[in-house]
């Protein structure tokens, strides 16, 4: 008698489980969240290398950024889109042609691209792929990527690889109404009497991998390696040389550049409300520029809801053994170019961040998830000056 | 001999680990303690990567584009 009440009431606890367990799933099922992002961003910038002169010349540059992030998830699944614009007011391209104030003064580059993530719940891995679009006046780009993440819970570690691929065409006249389509490339306006290059589209290939560790309960390690090889017109079309000759020319490059880049971060807890992240890269590619760059961000929690992001970036960069300044070039080398970011120098960037998540989030009665602004002034040794200005807008909402 | 001792130091740090048990993890669980940057550090990073001849790891700027002021 015990035997069958012990069975009959085991085989109810069953039922009872597998139901609740069913019910959980169909709840599960159910679960969706939809996260959105606006963000403008804002850069100023003066100087007087720029490379549509030749080296010398104003550099003076605004760009106004918006754009705008949706993603959606559904338990295993996420598709995400971003679109956005530049708006490019630039003193430098101005003299691309010879008369001041024309329609190269103002540019937009407008952009786009979604991906779709899968999660793999078994192997603990996510994979996602992409595509998207660039395009410009004188450019459009064709992007692509796909990637994996794949935890290891019982080593504390996450792995990820990533591939990008970008088909770029650099003829402009997609964009003007008296043209139907992408006609040639854009020199100089004294530099138009000859095509200077063979090629008008550049193809580039990354290979980004990553690791990071867990060292210990307030301590993660992350290493991250990247490959990018780059081939077709690597120059600018419109970048002045002036050889110590007189003699005038377009930048020659060589059609293929292979780069190699090396991160470390280290993002530590301390004393209870500071984080420190900070990071070494260190970069080489076959145009000879070496680059070394340290930083670091603190993230201050002031409160639960408001946090401080002081942050501080040094680079150091030795030149492309294809550069030289202004009437320095001569023009019986094959390659040359006067864009002083390939030259010699040192950046020093400052800035500080402001994050607010609001109080009321925490008890999800806010729209606002979190809100971030950023300020960051970046000199440059060679006289670059530029403010960065950043400001977001996140929101979540989840559905059950 | 300088690239040995860089790596004998990253190893012993790697190996140096502690188990760190799931009810430890609430530090290296914070969402600030990610590896991943924001929008605004991202423009910073794009920024660079036009500015600079080298490419930050983990920058959004993957294609050409002119870049050219």
């Amino acid at each position: 008698m015990n035997k069958k009440l012990l069975m009959v009431g085991s085989l109810a606890f069953i039922q009872l489980m597998a139901r609740a367990q069913a019910k959980e799933n169909a709840v599960k099922e159910r679960v969706s969240k939809t996260e959105i992002e606006m963000v403008y961003n804002h850069y100023l910038q003066d100087g007087d290398n720029s490379a549509v002169t030749g080296g010398v010349g104003t550099e003076r540059l605004t760009v106004y950024g918006p754009s705008f992030t949706l993603k959606r998830t559904w338990q295993k699944h996420a598709l995400s889109f971003n679109i956005g614009a530049d708006v490019i007011s630039s003193a430098s391209t101005d003299n691309i042609d010879a008369i001041m104030s024309s329609a190269s003064r103002l540019d937009t580059r407008t952009y786009g691209f979604t991906t779709y993530e899968r999660t793999l719940e078994k192997s603990k891995m996510s994979i996602y792929g992409g595509i998207g679009f660039s395009i410009e006046s004188d450019y459009f780009s064709f992007g692509s990527k796909i990637g994996l993440v794949k935890e290891d819970t019982e080593r504390l570690a996450t792995y990820s690889a990533q591939f990008q691929m970008f088909i770029d065409d650099l003829r402009w006249g997609r964009l003007d109404d008296d043209h139907n389509g992408p006609e040639k490339l854009i020199y100089p306006s004294e530099l138009r009497f000859k095509e200077w290059y063979d090629v008008s589209k550049r193809n580039s290939f990354n290979l980004k991998l990553g690791y990071s560790k867990i060292i210990n309960k307030k301590t993660i390690l992350g290493v991250y390696p990247e490959l990018t090889y780059q081939e077709g017109l690597l120059e600018t079309p419109f970048h002045r040389v002036y050889f110590s000759d007189g003699m005038l020319g377009v930048e020659q490059l060589p059609n293929e550049r292979w780069k190699g880049a090396l991160a470390l971060k280290l993002n530590s807890f301390v004393l209870g409300n500071l984080i420190l992240k900070n990071g070494l890269q260190g970069y080489a590619d076959n145009f000879g520029i070496l680059g070394f760059s340290m930083e670091n961000e603190t993230v201050i929690k002031l409160k639960p809801e408001l946090q401080l992001l002081p942050n501080f970036r040094f680079y150091t960069q030795k030149a492309s053994k294809y550069f030289d300044e202004f009437m320095q070039h001569d023009s019986a080398d094959a390659f040359f170019t006067s864009d002083f970011d390939l030259s010699n120098f040192q950046t020093y960037n400052a800035g500080l961040g402001l994050k607010v998540i609001p109080h009321n989030n925490i008890k999800r009665k806010s729209i606002l998830n979190t809100m971030v602004f950023r300020y960051n002034f970046m000199y440059r040794s060679n006289g670059l000056r530029a403010h960065i200005i950043s400001i977001s807008f996140q929101t979540e909402k989840n559905k059950g | 001999m300088k690239k040995l001792l860089y790596s004998v130091l990253f190893l012993a740090v790697i190996s140096s680990c502690k188990a760190v048990k799931p009810y430890e993890r609430q530090y290296v669980s914070d969402p600030e303690m990610q590896m991943e940057n924001d929008t605004g550090k991202n423009f910073n990073h794009y920024v660079q990567s036009i500015r600079e001849g080298a490419t930050p790891v983990g920058g959004t700027k993957g294609s050409g584009g002119c870049g050219c002021n």
